[in-house]
């Protein structure tokens, strides 16, 4: 569940497992109650084969926000790694 | 300036006999007088003066008036050398070349003066010009290796970098040597070498104690090299041996290659591919059996559907695409450029029953740049056009299941989110 308002953190940690390079975008995105997008924040990163890296991002949840999705994606065309997760307020 | 003083001097001191040994000088004297603007300069003009120091290779060192004087950023002064490349800091203006020197590394220098239409100043006059003869620390060609068919020529270009980072075009003052003439020819007083048999040779420029070698391939070579499918990456050239043929979405048999040699007496040896996984191999031997080359070509069919840009008038074509490895549902993302002529050409998307998915057909731009998704692991697009104007068409960027993991590349620790 969201707060009504205050700071989120978000983090994952990604490895790269395929023989490539791989770019790779943490994107979280909130959402107001007519589910219309009203923030986003992007981190971006290139992953060399085999390695691991970080994400982590925050970002404030006001009144107006009703729900928030965090989106992992690859590559220029977005393609998402994982389902994105959800939380909405009560 | 104080040597071609000094040679005038001498001149008129000792005669006719002196006089004609320092006549080429004399020459570059009354050019170096001229060398200046008029006092003061005019508004809108835009002139240029010529230097050249004949019979010399190195840098001219050219000293200005202490009274050279242009209007501030308005009116400026370009110092360039002979291929009208501007020295570091040209083009100049205000009172910055006053009683400056500045160095041209060349033997040709052009000096420009271009004015705006008001303010005038005194211009700028030459003193001096200093011929500095060429050291070098290091002798460079503009390559070090390189292929070339039989009969073929090519020009070298040589550059001596001197001690102080300079770099001087010196193609035509080095000497050329070929370690096997009968493969090349090079002139040993311009750099052109031309290719004159099958093998390799060895290029050495050298000037004073300094020398560079450029090591040179003879090899055969194709002179055309075509596909009966899709499209040949890069454009054929002879001088490239890698290529990928790009094939359309959904091709699965291997396109017919065809080729041929650049010279008479080549052998060509063409190994088909037997499958889309595998390359075609393009092999040729020289008369000699013993220089040999290799062109390879592999094979891409688009991972994604797309129409012919334009596509063509009448039309009704199907592209049809099931996932192996998902039920579904699948999304599908359009280039921004997808565009139909409006109400009267059509995309249509249909699932796997043959439905039209929700908004379909689709026409105009509507697609551009959008994702749509289509239940199921299955999905049809049909382009359907009338009898008179084409567009762009579409392009599918990326087909994906927006519910399913595509993380066979990826580890993924789960998404923490936590209040901070």
């Amino acid at each position: 569940m969201l707060p009504d308002i205050g700071g989120i953190n978000v983090s994952t940690r990604v490895k790269n497992i395929s023989n490539e390079t791989q770019n790779v975008r943490m994107i979280v995105a909130l959402y107001d109650s007519k589910n219309i997008l009203i923030n986003s924040k992007c981190v971006e990163k290139n992953i060399d084969s085999n390695n691991t890296e970080d994400f982590f991002d925050s970002i404030v949840i006001d009144g107006s926000v009703r729900s928030m999705k965090v989106f992992l994606l690859k590559g220029n065309m977005l393609q998402p790694i994982i389902t994105s997760v959800s939380k909405s307020k009560p | 300036m104080k040597k071609f003083l000094l040679y005038l001097l001498i001149a008129s001191t000792f005669g006719l006999f002196a006089f004609s040994q320092i006549s080429v000088y004399t020459i570059n004297m009354n050019d170096v007088i001229s060398i200046e603007s008029d006092h003061p300069y005019e508004n809108n003009t835009d002139k240029t003066w010529t230097y050249t120091e004949p019979d010399f290779i190195g840098k001219l060192q050219i000293a200005f008036s202490d009274d050279t004087k242009t209007e501030s950023l308005y009116d400026e002064i370009y110092i360039t050398d002979s291929k009208g490349k501007n020295i570091p800091g040209s083009p100049f203006s205000g009172t910055s070349l006053a009683s400056k020197t500045v160095v041209v590394p060349d033997h040709t220098f052009n000096i420009r003066l271009v004015t705006d239409d008001n303010v005038t100043y005194y211009g700028f006059r030459i003193t001096d010009i200093t011929p500095i003869p060429l050291e070098v620390s290091e002798l460079l060609s503009n390559i070090k290796k390189c292929t070339l068919s039989l009969n073929e020529s090519y020009q070298l270009t040589i550059t001596a970098k001197t001690a102080d980072g300079y770099s001087i075009d010196v193609t035509d003052a080095v000497a050329y040597s070929s370690s096997n003439p009968s493969v090349l020819e090079v002139d040993s007083k311009t750099g052109l070498i031309t290719a004159k048999g099958y093998g390799d040779a060895t290029i050495t420029a050298s000037i004073n104690d300094k020398s560079t070698n450029i090591i040179v391939s003879v090899l055969p070579m194709l002179s055309s090299l075509t596909v009966s499918a899709g499209t040949l990456s890069p454009v054929f050239n002879k001088k490239a041996t890698a290529y990928t043929v790009l094939l359309p979405f959904g091709t699965k048999s291997v396109p017919k290659i065809t080729a041929a040699v650049d010279n008479d007496g080549v052998n060509l040896e063409i190994q088909n591919a037997t499958s889309l996984e595998e390359n075609t191999v393009i092999n040729l031997f020289a008369p000699d059996n013993i220089t040999a080359n290799t062109y390879t070509v592999s094979f891409e069919p688009s991972p994604y559907m797309e129409s012919a840009h334009p596509y063509s008038n009448n039309c009704n074509i199907e592209w049809m695409y099931e996932s192996d490895n998902s039920s579904g549902p699948i999304s599908i993302t359009f280039s921004s450029n997808t565009f139909v002529e409006t109400g009267y050409d059509y995309i249509f998307i249909m699932d796997k029953d043959g439905n039209n998915i929700k908004g379909s057909p689709f026409t105009g731009n509507f697609l551009a740049g959008k994702t749509v998704t289509v239940p199921g692991n299955k999905f049809v697009i049909r382009l359907q056009s009338d009898n008179s104007t084409t567009d762009y068409g579409f392009k599918v960027l990326s087909i994906y299941d927006p519910n399913t993991s595509i993380n066979e590349d990826f580890i993924v620790d789960d998404i923490k989110i936590f209040d901070s």
